[in-house]
């Protein structure tokens, strides 16, 4: 391994932390593995490099984003584990590595009082790729935080600069993921599920940047322990708190203060965070000279315990959010929406001998939105609600040397109320209670040192309609060389829980279930890719993937307005069918003092329902044939540089194709000048949409504490791109509206290190 | 070239999204359009006959109405209801242009050509350009409000409004009649028909110069100016055979009329896919994704040939402030 010629000079500190934490063993003796984390905020450093001399053929490895790395196979003897990363201090420790359970390492590093101005190629290319997973994205702490960002860092925001993966505007943070709606991406939190995750109506997710750990994202074709969903899973995962000692980190944007605090009592661990929105005081002042500015804010808190015990550890997490909006008008109009989530859950993991591990879980998860208007004097109602109550268990085995084995079950009982009312008039009111009990099986094989294959199958018992569905998945990976490597992957969907979303207004997003009045949606997705990593910093990808959809739906609202549908088929157009294809080529550095990526997409999207366009196929709105991201990060010394560039293709919408003539048969007025005639639906496109955003990081100390001061800029050029097109229907004369998106929106931001 | 080739193609996406959004198209000019609905118990009604114009040409009598056409009806019992194109009955100066009137023969009985409930009827156009086109409607049953109620917040019954059938034009002048805006609810109760597919409310401001009932503080002179003395609810199914008031339709003083209508399919289908009256494009949909293509059932051609039964009652709106 080449090594800058300062970190040879400056190999001084050798510190021994050798945390021996117990852990599952996957595969036979003489394995290593460990984890990569700073030794003063406990944070992974991802893709650190890892070399290993001793008694066998010396290795070099790459770790992930987690930090973590694993060597297998290793003859039995003392190792020498050398650790280098930018910033930070060489690490040389030593391991006695036997066969039996794995070696695990908690390798602590201590940053470098001298900055590097640049940093060598660390190393040749020998190790194997671990990930079997075709599609899987990982994106940690550190990258997440420094992404240009509209007021507050947000991992969703992040995601969408990937290959594959959209946003349907700026004023949206739901996922578009190659050719799938919002609803069909299964959204984790600690691997439990949240409903609505987003503050200010759709504009960022909820999750508190500090607090997270790691963001990963199956794009599709995702394994077995997970299901429910069409498209895609992204788990956000949070931080696990502070080993050695209680430290903290708080911060304010032009949106928010957030604050986080860490630490342990013992082997116990703890970490608690929260964001809140301070612009009450200032909107209240201006509330005094106008009555009609509405009062908002948003706050949102999370917090984790983990509790190790012999051979094993429990874990107890909460999470809540809320969002409120309120109005006070005159005569009698007002308006009052409120929308949050509650989310509370333990794990407990536990070693049972050398070669399995179990996993019991259990979670409560709570999404509400209600809306109260008055709109003169009228009032108006919609509440909705999901609650999620969940047990889960797995046990994972080896079989050495070849197989690992997991088997899991999940029981879940749904609860859905949707109630409206409409001047005391009540329209709706459905309270229903559904349940979901799904169990896996899956196997993950390596026939050979460079192959593996993952097969697994997931059955699911649906109460509504009391249905059965089976659920195949398959998995497989062929290391073609040092830096070739295959993958393939295919995998049975079904979906009951229906997410109906409004662009930029997420805070009445509402879930239904299908009943048994409709069967399931349903996809079965294809996934092949090509990896390509000529040296541990550089990572090419190719992908293609197609999704064939059946079973779709469509809210219908072409309904009464006091409609009391509460069966599927009566709230939804059914029967619909889809398929998506595309290509996704990704080139990533990832690392030196320039880092990012480069990545495009070209994909098809389609649905087909008897009811729209006539029955024949239109391409629904996010439908993009070209996607363009570059994202960049450059540090030098004490400032840190990002920028992210974005350009697709227009999206798609309705053009007019004529206009006539007809009355209101209600009241006999024809319109001034006719009603325009939708051409059609969605066969014409917007312009194209880019936007570049910079942000610019300076680390500095306050008060004796490390702290960032960044500026950012959302929207640099200021391009008002195209969000929808609107028609005056009774002035044929006037040009369409182009509704456009945000402009330049220019932010500061500090955060302090305690 | 080699060394710009990049730089070539940074800017290639730049000049790609200078282009122009097609946000009109002529794909579906010089369609036939049909407007005609039938009312139960009442005459049958002219029938509008025209076709679709470009997009920013307004489509007004002069520029689409269709000429020359030859319009028909005939009834499940096989009677034939002859038109005739208005302007060669009433004169090119007078009549406007796709205006058909029904033809009445000498010494007919006029009660012949009074819509009847629950009958079929069939229309068929056929154009000077020989293009045909049909529709069916059925005709719903009588609408009879049974109550016309005035109730307070928690909905309990206050007095019963008279309705034109117990005191004629005397509705907007007797005492049971005058409501306060915003004051009460004002409730329709009638034994819902279950062969009837929906439900639809117009109201009418009556006097032309009354003062505004209310004067909301963000309201911009020009919001005032757009206020309609008419107007149309959604669709409603009133299941249980009610319909209640919203004070919002209600903005002016002085005197008013409700007509509710029992409507047939196509009435209902039309009304809740035409984006000026239904009002689409809320929630659950991607941003602009309102704007789709109505439900015409028109073999042949667009527009609404529906019917309805309808019944109706008048009061008066006084502002207390």
């Amino acid at each position: 391994m080449r090594r800058h010629p300062r970190s040879s000079a400056a190999r001084t500190a050798v510190r021994f932390l050798l945390f021996l934490v117990a852990a599952p063993s996957v595969a036979g003796a003489a394995d290593l593995r460990g984890q990569v984390v700073d030794a003063e905020t406990e944070r992974p450093l991802p893709f650190a490099a890892v070399r290993l001399e001793g008694p066998g053929d010396a290795r070099d490895i790459l770790a992930g984003t987690s930090g973590r790395f694993e060597a297998e196979g290793l003859a039995a003897g003392v190792w020498t584990v050398q650790v280098s990363y930018l910033g930070y201090l060489d690490l040389e420790v030593m391991s006695d590595v036997q066969p039996g359970a794995p070696t695990d390492l908690r390798l602590a590093m201590t940053v470098e009082a001298i900055k590097l101005d640049t940093i060598d190629v660390v190393g040749d290319r020998n190790e194997t790729e671990q990930e079997l997973q075709t599609s899987l994205v990982e994106i940690d702490a550190e990258t997440l935080a420094r992404i240009p960002a509209f007021g507050e860092a947000d991992p969703i925001r992040a995601l969408q600069l990937l290959p594959g993966v959209q946003a349907a505007s700026d004023l949206s943070s739901g996922l578009y993921v190659r050719g799938g709606g919002p609803d069909q991406t299964l959204i984790l939190f600690d691997g439990v599920p949240v409903y609505n995750p987003t503050h200010a109506f759709g504009l960022f997710s909820s999750f508190h940047p500090d607090l997270i750990e790691e963001v990963t994202l199956y794009k599709g074709a995702y394994p077995a322990q997970y299901g429910g969903r069409l498209g895609a899973v992204l788990d956000v995962r949070s931080l696990e708190g502070n080993r050695n000692r209680t430290r903290g980190r708080i911060g304010v944007s032009t949106i928010a203060a957030r604050g986080l605090v860490e630490g342990n009592w013992g082997d116990t661990t703890w970490a608690l965070g929260g964001r809140r929105t301070y612009l009450e005081p200032i909107l209240s002042a201006l509330r005094s000279n106008d009555p009609e500015i509405p009062t908002y804010y948003f706050y949102d808190t999370n917090g984790k315990l983990q509790i190790p015990s012999a051979n094993g550890s429990t874990e107890l997490r909460f999470y809540y959010s809320q969002d409120d909006l309120g109005l006070d008008a005159d005569e009698g109009t007002s308006v009052d929406l409120r929308w949050g989530n509650f989310v509370a859950s333990g794990t407990h993991r536990q070693l049972l001998g050398e070669n399995a591990a179990a996993t019991v879980s259990a979670w409560y998860s709570r999404y509400r939105s209600d809306t109260d208007l008055s709109i003169f004097t009228t009032p108006i109602g919609i509440g909705n609600g999901l609650r999620d109550a969940s047990g889960e268990a797995t046990l994972s085995w080896a079989l050495p040397p070849r197989h690992k084995f997991t088997v899991g079950l999940t029981a879940s009982r749904y609860r859905f109320a949707y109630d409206e009312e409409f001047n005391q008039t009540t329209n709706i009111d459905y309270d229903a209670n559904a349940y979901d009990v799904s169990a896996f099986l899956e196997d993950t094989w390596r026939p050979t040192a460079s192959s593996s294959v993952r097969m697994g199958v997931r059955t699911r018992y649906l109460s509504d309609g009391d249905r059965i569905r089976v659920e195949p998945r398959l998995s497989l990976r062929q290391q073609v060389n040092d830096e070739w490597t295959l993958k393939f992957g295919t995998g049975l969907y079904n979906q009951v829980l229906q997410l109906v979303s409004t662009e930029g207004f997420s805070g009445t997003d509402f879930y239904l279930p299908i009943d048994e009045t409709v069967s399931p949606s349903r996809s079965l997705q294809f996934v092949s890719g090509v990896e390509y990593v000529p040296e541990p910093e550089w990572r090419f990808t190719f992908e293609t993937y197609y999704t064939n959809l059946s079973n779709v739906v469509l809210l219908n609202n072409d309904v009464s307005a006091d409609r009391g549908a509460t069966k599927a088929e009566d709230v939804f157009r059914t029967g619909g069918e889809g398929w998506a294809s595309g290509i996704e080529l990704f080139a990533e550095r990832r690392a030196g003092s320039l880092t990012g990526w480069l990545g495009y997409t070209f994909g098809y999207t389609r649905r087909t329902f008897e009811d729209v366009n006539q029955g024949e196929p239109f391409a629904p709105k996010y439908d993009r044939r070209h996607d363009v991201n570059v994202v960049g990060r450059w540090q030098r010394e004490k400032w840190e540089f990002g920028l992210t560039f974005t350009y697709g293709t227009g999206q798609a919408f309705t053009p007019a194709s004529g206009r006539f003539a007809l009355r209101n048969p209600a009241t006999g007025v024809t319109p001034n000048l006719g009603e325009l005639l939708a051409a059609d639906f969605n066969s014409a496109r917007l312009l194209p949409y880019h936007r570049m955003d910079l942000s610019a990081t300076r680390s500095l100390t306050i008060f004796g504490q490390p702290a960032k001061l960044s500026f950012t800029a959302f929207n640099l050029y200021s391009r008002r791109n195209d969000w929808f097109v609107t028609f005056d229907p009774e002035d044929p004369g006037s040009e369409p509206t182009i509704v456009q998106q945000l402009p330049i929106i220019p932010s500061i931001g500090l955060e302090v290190d305690f | 070239m080699g060394r710009f080739t990049p730089i070539v193609l940074a800017l290639s996406l730049f000049v790609t999204g200078c282009g122009e959004r097609v946000v009109f198209n002529s794909d579906d000019v010089d369609q036939i359009v049909v407007d005609a609905y039938l009312i139960v118990d009442q005459a049958l009604p002219p029938i509008w006959v025209s076709r679709t114009s470009e997009p920013r040409v307004p489509a007004t009598p002069e520029n689409v109405g269709e000429v020359g056409a030859t319009v028909r009806i005939v009834d499940e019992d096989g009677n034939e209801f002859l038109y005739a194109d208005g302007m060669r009955l009433e004169g090119e100066l007078l009549a406007p242009r796709g205006r058909y009137l029904p033809l009445v023969p000498d010494g007919a009985d006029p009660v012949d050509f009074i819509v009847r409930p629950g009958v079929r009827y069939d229309l068929t156009i056929v154009t000077a350009r020989d293009e045909t086109v049909r529709a069916t409607t059925i005709a719903p049953p009588r609408l009879d409000v049974d109550e016309w109620l005035v109730l307070d917040f928690g909905l309990n019954v206050l007095s019963e409004i008279r309705d034109f059938e117990e005191v004629g034009d005397s509705v907007y002048t007797i005492a049971d009649n005058q409501l306060e805006w915003g004051a009460s609810l004002l409730e329709a109760r009638f034994d819902r028909d279950p062969s009837v597919p929906s439900y639809q409310v117009a109201l009418f401001s009556l006097d032309p110069d009354s003062d505004f009932a209310i004067e909301p503080d963000f309201f911009e002179e020009e919001d005032f100016d757009e206020i309609d003395r008419e107007g149309a609810s959604p669709m409603f199914d009133a299941e249980d055979g009610t319909i209640r008031l919203p004070w919002f339709a209600v903005f002016f003083e002085g005197r008013y009329k409700i007509k509710i209508y029992a409507t047939d399919q196509n009435w209902r289908d039309f009304v809740t896919t035409v984006p000026s009256l239904s009002g689409n494009g809320g929630f659950g949909q991607n941003a602009g994704d309102g704007f789709d293509r109505p439900i015409f059932r028109i073999d042949g051609g667009i527009g609404l040939f529906g019917s309805a039964s309808v019944d109706s009652v008048g009061f008066f709106v006084f502002d207390d402030d």
